[in-house]
């Protein structure tokens, strides 16, 4: 059981700051998931904690204690690697004790440590097999059962499942989640997923080019991104944005493009208007929120129809406005050809205004 | 049909097209020669006696050789002293520097260089270089001896070393010749064991020695193997060091068995005996290095 602190962490790679000032705190037995494009950091963050990487500034604490010159070997995390990193010379059995056998356990616990992992993972069968002689899914699993096996303070894992088809993707997805909450170990995961992040996390950190761009539930994360990058980055298909000028006119609050002029819910648009560090603002609507509209009304917008991609229970629309594309999300199925003129319009509760300077969120 | 058949010989004549160079160059420089030794090696034929012309004798000569010749068994024992005394000093000097080279130091790339030089050079250089610092009165090892008072303590005295301890002095010149050669293959061996392994190993718990110990040194043993093949065979042909350094004396103290089939080539001229020496050699190479493999468990076709 453990507790982790991360403090202001720092890492460069000559010209590049690989990491830059970001401080977190886990908690005992909490799954936070360090999501971020590629290259944005999550590897090297993780290596950092686990000693793989010196830090250049900053603190990580382990149960209150810093543990930036302790050699990885006695930090008691195990880490599992997106390329599993198995022993390739050594058998399911012996990958899986090999930890165990360096701490100088006793032959047959050893043994019934190993055999009962393996059944936990359902790799029993393969415990005389070689690595390369094993699937990614099997191989995926041993790694796991490696990590597991000597039942650690902290689990570090980097797009464990990343190398997986679909299906399997998803199967091992909750059976992840659900052997972590079974045995309560501080986890910090690692993906550029935002799906896996959303559906297994307790906790997501978000970054970006080092730097951390919100830390929250998944929750808050869909619902309240902080700044556009989030916006854009969490959610499928992402956000819609529009480019606009924020302004009152006799007491009602406007948004206005090129190609059209909404309304906003006056109370909302206030307190953007109050915030904005200029009249220039992004509108983000989630393609959910989108709606084609039967006829004209206050917030509706001609649109033209350019691609229609149905995926079976729903329909992904994408539409132009002026030469910009956008995407609306529908459940169930829409009739439409390339090229037909529809209308357009969304739920006014569920819009999200950002700064266009500082991309920071001005309604939450 | 035809038209597959046809490119198929097509491809067949580029084939044999294409090994015809390699085939005639191992026919000329491998197969002919071996053959030749061979049938030597049924002769009577020594060049002192011109006046004898050769004539087939059948097994004679390696009765000779097997049953009555002391000088043969002699050259095989240095031979065995220098294989025994240099090449595991080579291989673990050789996975001592690939470590460190390895890990990575300040200078590297500099240092580099200095320890391949000793690849670069004919034995009969290293002979000279290690001749002359061996060499009495003015060698700098006759100096630092007598400085460090390892002359005194060590040796109860000056002494020759050429003369004393000949062969010593012979696999000193052979371990410093050829470690680079376990150098450069065990470093090349050890950058091709993935780092998130030894990363990995750290991860389980094991300490860094443990790490090499138990994943990059399991890793690292057909490459071990393959070089310590090849420098065993190399033993049996180690000429030029010995030969200028001692010229296989004081006596025949370090008449390595190259040396001695060099000898009755080309000092006492009895080519078809020299000939039974060296397909004796080869037959003891053949032997020992199927029990070598045998010990090693290993397998060139690769697989577990
Ligand atoms: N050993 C290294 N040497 C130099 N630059 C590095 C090194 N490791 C990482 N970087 C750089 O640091 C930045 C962050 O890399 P990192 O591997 O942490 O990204 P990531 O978020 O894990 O990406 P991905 O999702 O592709 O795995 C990148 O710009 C990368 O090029
Ligand atoms: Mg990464």
């Amino acid at each position: 059981m453990a507790t982790l602190q991360v403090r202001n962490l720092v890492k460069r790679f000559g010209e590049t700051i690989a990491v830059n000032k970001v401080s977190f705190d886990v908690h005992d037995g909490e799954f936070m998931v360090l999501l971020g494009p590629s290259g944005s950091g999550k590897t090297t963050t993780l290596r950092c904690i686990a000693g793989l990487e010196m830090p250049d500034e900053g603190e990580i604490y382990l149960d209150g204690e810093l543990i930036n010159y302790v050699p990885p070997k006695d930090r008691d995390m195990a880490m599992v690697f997106q390329s599993y990193a198995l022993y390739p010379h050594m058998t399911v059995y012996d990958n899986i004790a090999f930890p165990l056998k360096l701490r100088k356990l006793p032959k047959s616990e050893i043994d019934s440590r190993v055999k009962e992992v393996a059944e936990m993972l359902r790799i029993s069968h393969l415990l005389g097999r070689k690595p390369h002689q094993l699937s990614g899914g099997e191989q995926q699993r041993v790694a796991l059962a490696r990590a597991i096996v000597r039942k650690p303070r902290v689990f570090l894992m980097d797009e464990p499942l990343s190398n997986l088809d679909a299906k399997l993707r998803v199967y091992m997805r909750a059976e992840l989640k659900k052997l972590q909450k079974e045995l309560g170990v501080t986890t910090i995961y690692v993906t550029h997923d935002q799906v896996e992040a959303m559906t297994m996390a307790d906790r997501v950190i978000v970054l970006n080019k080092g730097i951390i761009q919100q830390l929250g539930t998944p929750y808050e994360l869909y619902h309240k991104p902080q700044n556009l990058f989030v916006a854009g980055f969490v959610g499928s298909p992402p956000m819609n944005f529009f480019e606009g000028e924020l302004v009152e006119e006799d007491g009602r609050i406007l948004f206005k493009t090129s190609e059209f002029t909404l309304e906003l819910p006056y109370e909302a648009g206030r307190i953007a208007l109050r915030k904005a560090s200029g009249s220039i603002v992004i509108l983000g609507v989630r393609p959910e929120h989108i709606y084609v509209a039967e006829e004209k009304g206050p917030r509706s917008i001609e649109a033209t129809v350019f691609v229609v991609e149905p995926l079976g229970s729903e329909t992904i629309l994408d539409f132009k406005i002026g030469d910009k594309i956008y995407k609306l999300r529908h459940e169930g199925e829409l009739d439409f050809k390339p090229g037909d003129k529809i209308l357009v319009t969304y739920d006014p509760d569920r819009i999200y205004l950002f700064d266009k300077k500082t991309g920071k969120a001005l309604l939450y | 049909m035809p038209r597959i058949r046809k490119k198929k010989n097509y491809t067949r004549k580029y084939v044999l097209i294409l090994l015809l160079p390699g085939l005639i160059l191992l026919v000329a420089v491998v197969i002919f020669p071996f053959l030749y030794t061979l049938w030597l090696s049924f002769l009577r034929w020594n060049l002192r006696f011109s006046w004898a012309k050769p004539h087939f004798i059948g097994l004679e000569n390696y009765k000779n050789a097997i049953l009555s010749d002391p000088r043969f068994y002699n050259s095989l024992e240095k031979t065995f002293y220098l294989m025994a005394g240099a090449v595991p000093i080579e291989l673990l000097l050789g996975l001592g520097l690939a470590l460190l080279f390895h890990t990575g130091f300040p200078g590297k790339r500099i240092t580099m260089p200095f320890f391949l030089i000793p690849l670069a050079l004919s034995g009969a250089v290293v002979g000279l270089i290690w001749g002359l610092i061996f060499v009495l009165t003015y060698g700098p090892l006759d100096y630092i001896f007598q400085v460090t008072g390892i002359w005194r303590f060590v040796f109860g005295g000056r002494v020759d070393l050429l003369i004393s301890h000949p062969m010593g002095c012979i696999i000193t010149a052979d371990i410093w010749q050829w470690t680079p050669f376990f150098f450069i293959i065990l470093l090349a061996a050890l950058s091709s064991v993935p780092k998130d392994l030894m990363e990995a190993a750290m991860m389980d718990g094991a300490s860094s020695t443990q790490a090499f110990r138990y994943i990059a040194l399991p890793m690292l043993k057909p490459a071990i193997a393959v070089a310590l093949i090849i420098r065993m065979i190399d033993v049996f042909k180690t000429f030029g060091v010995p030969f200028v350094m001692t010229k296989g004396g004081p006596g025949y103290a370090s008449e390595v068995v190259s040396l001695y089939i060099y000898n009755e080539a080309l000092q006492y001229l009895d080519i078809a005996y020299a000939a039974t020496l060296s397909v004796i050699v080869i037959v003891i190479i053949i032997v020992f290095l199927n029990a070598f493999m045998k010990a090693f468990r290993f397998k060139f076709t690769g697989g577990g």
